[in-house]
């Protein structure tokens, strides 16, 4: 397989599985990430069979509507409010969500 | 002699108009076999009484006042449906039955449930599902089990299962689901009863929480054919919220299958759908005894070459799972929701593997791959349909799962869905209705037809049922409390 990363039947190592799942901001138990060392090797696998396909002259599908291009007019559209768009937020303050600070401070 | 909350849609129009009975009545007998079922059932994460009845009583007045004129402009004037709870509704908590999101309470209404609420009908309450629609037997729901009503035993199928419980035990008139790779099909062919997977496009996503983006298709599960056709004249046509949604003409669903000659229909049955391995024989039989039937009344059958389906699932397993780690990066626990620790195994597991097909140095070995070979079951079915008008196959391989025994492979819930992935790739309306039973258990056919020829499968799918009784059977498992 690509890069050598994943073999088959081989296991992924601790490392590779909180490599993908620190993409995805995922806290994983240990239990969990044994389980996803054997699991995502063994899924892989099964997709391995389309190797059996050439695609070489394929163009690749995205999507099946055949639109392409939707524009909609460019007006000003009635949106929620500000009330009921933060209705949901476990915490707001002076009518704005409240987000972990992302920058450390000097 | 059927009971209020038996009745079809078609019958719950007729007796309104003829005030053989009220919405209060239909929808009062609907709370009262919920309430006298579901205890087993487990069909519903929330019943609305209060809010059912106050609406049941308004349209028995507009009925009073204007009399069968007030269905011109609502057709389903007072007629009691559920709805899979991943439909976001305005005001009434919407989980997709994932703990993360317990307790929010969507400030917008789905496209789905404002079509459904403009045409009148009643929201009896909210279904079980796998969380986020992540699975084909609604046991991977974070709040409970629902059950089949045919085996209490046994798992409903999924994803749309408690929505496909309802229907068959009459706890509603009709119920709307939602269909990835056949979390519609699925669980109307386990329960017995119709299962329509509309054309992708055709009916509006906004407002259903995203699974995979590029396959979610809004449909029906109904009593039988009839329903579903006159369902989809409802749900169908273009919205302006969903970008992928047709301005194509919706068909007159309800004529089309009205006005339907069988004779001289080609139906194809791809050889390599019956390669793969059955649970038992019994259900092939049942679907060659249902296509014998469809050639009696006068169709034509040919065998065809299609691409066999165990590629669809490898297909649908990488691009369904990137859909997901991508749709489900949204919970932040900042806006809505709670944060990401909350989220199940499954999801876990789907992100994971999408997440990793999607990264630098693996998308083209899998994602950009999977794509591809998405073209070459396209390509295939329009070849296939160059010669025939309809494909006619199994839903599913299996019968429903005993609870608590799933296969523990990673990816149990593709392989169960295997011949219906295709069809959802390709972005195909299909349709299952019930066509017998195998070992005392439901089997579904399902109706494939080319990109927006939902005129045609119910057409078909609504001939088999005229000349067959499969959709009017009582579920075993629940007779005794009938």
């Amino acid at each position: 397989m690509a890069n050598g990363w994943v073999n088959k039947f081989v296991k992924m190592s601790r490392e590779q599985v909180l490599a993908v799942s620190k993409l995805i901001k995922l806290d994983l138990s240990d239990a969990e990430i044994e389980k996803f060392e054997v699991t995502i090797p063994q899924t892989l696998d099964t997709i391995d069979i389309l190797k059996e396909l050439d695609t070489s002259k394929v163009v690749p599908t995205s999507q099946v509507t055949g639109l392409h291009n939707v524009f909609r007019d460019d007006s000003v559209k009635t949106t929620l409010t500000q009330d009921l768009a933060l209705s949901n937020a476990k915490e707001t303050s002076r009518g704005l969500f409240v987000t972990k600070a992302v920058f450390d401070r000097p | 002699m059927k009971t209020l909350n038996e009745v079809t849609i078609k019958e719950a129009i007729d007796g309104l108009k003829s005030k053989a009975f009220t919405s209060y009545g239909l929808t009062k007998a609907c709370l009262d076999e919920i309430k006298k079922l579901d205890g087993y059932l487990k069909a519903f994460i929330k019943v609305l009484e209060d809010s059912s009845l106050e609406q049941a009583k308004t349209a028995d007045k507009q009925i009073e006042a204007r009399g069968v004129e007030a269905f011109d402009a609502q057709l389903l004037l007072g007629i009691p449906y559920v709805c899979k709870d991943n439909y976001s509704t305005l005001g009434i908590e919407t989980t997709a039955a994932s703990n993360i999101l317990k307790g929010y309470i969507p400030p917008y209404e789905s496209t789905v449930t404002e079509r459904l609420k403009k045409s009148g009908a009643i929201l009896l309450g909210k279904t079980n599902l796998d969380a986020f629609g992540h699975g084909g037997t609604t046991d991977a729901s974070d709040f409970f089990v629902s059950r089949n009503p045919w085996d209490l035993t046994r798992v409903p199928g999924g994803s749309s299962g408690g929505s496909a419980v309802a229907v068959a035990s009459h706890l509603c008139t009709f119920a709307i689901g939602s269909d990835t790779g056949g979390s519609i099909r699925c669980p109307a062919s386990w329960c017995g009863v119709t299962g329509l997977k509309p054309s992708y496009g055709r009916v509006s996503r906004y407002g259903l929480i995203a699974m995979a983006s590029s396959t979610d298709s809004p449909g029906p599960i109904t009593k039988n054919v009839e329903d579903s056709a006159l369902l989809l004249g409802v749900l169908a046509g273009h919205d302006p919220k969903d970008a992928t949604s047709s301005k194509d003409v919706v068909d007159d669903y309800s004529k089309a299958v009205g006005d339907f000659d069988i004779k001289k229909l080609r139906i194809g049955v791809p050889r390599s759908y019956f390669e793969i391995d059955f649970e038992t024989p019994e259900i092939k039989n049942r679907i060659m005894e249902g296509i014998d039937l469809l050639k009696k009344s006068g169709a034509e059958v040919r065998e065809i070459d299609l691409l066999h389906p165990k590629y669809a699932v490898a297909v649908y397993t990488v691009i369904q799972r990137s859909e997901v780690s991508s749709n489900l990066a949204r919970f932040d626990g900042i806006r809505f929701g709670c944060t990401r620790d909350v989220f199940g195994y499954e999801a876990k597991r789907r992100m994971m593997l999408g997440t990793y097909t999607l990264s630098a140095g693996y998308y083209d070995e899998y994602y950009a791959k999977a794509q591809k070979v998405r073209t070459l079951i396209i390509d295939g079915f329009n070849k296939a349909f160059k010669d025939v008008d309809v494909i006619v196959g199994p839903t599913l391989p299996n019968l429903p799962v005993p609870i608590g025994q799933l296969d523990s492979s990673p990816i149990f819930g593709e392989l169960i869905d295997m011949l219906q992935i295709p069809g959802s790739m390709a972005g195909l309306p299909v349709i299952s209705v019930p066509c017998g039973y195998a070992k005392g258990f439901p089997v579904g056919m399902q109706i494939i037809g080319p990109h927006f020829a939902e005129g045609k499968v119910l057409s078909i799918a609504k001939a088999f049922q005229d000349s067959t009784d499969f959709h009017l059977q009582y579920p075993s498992a629940i007779k005794e409390f009938k």
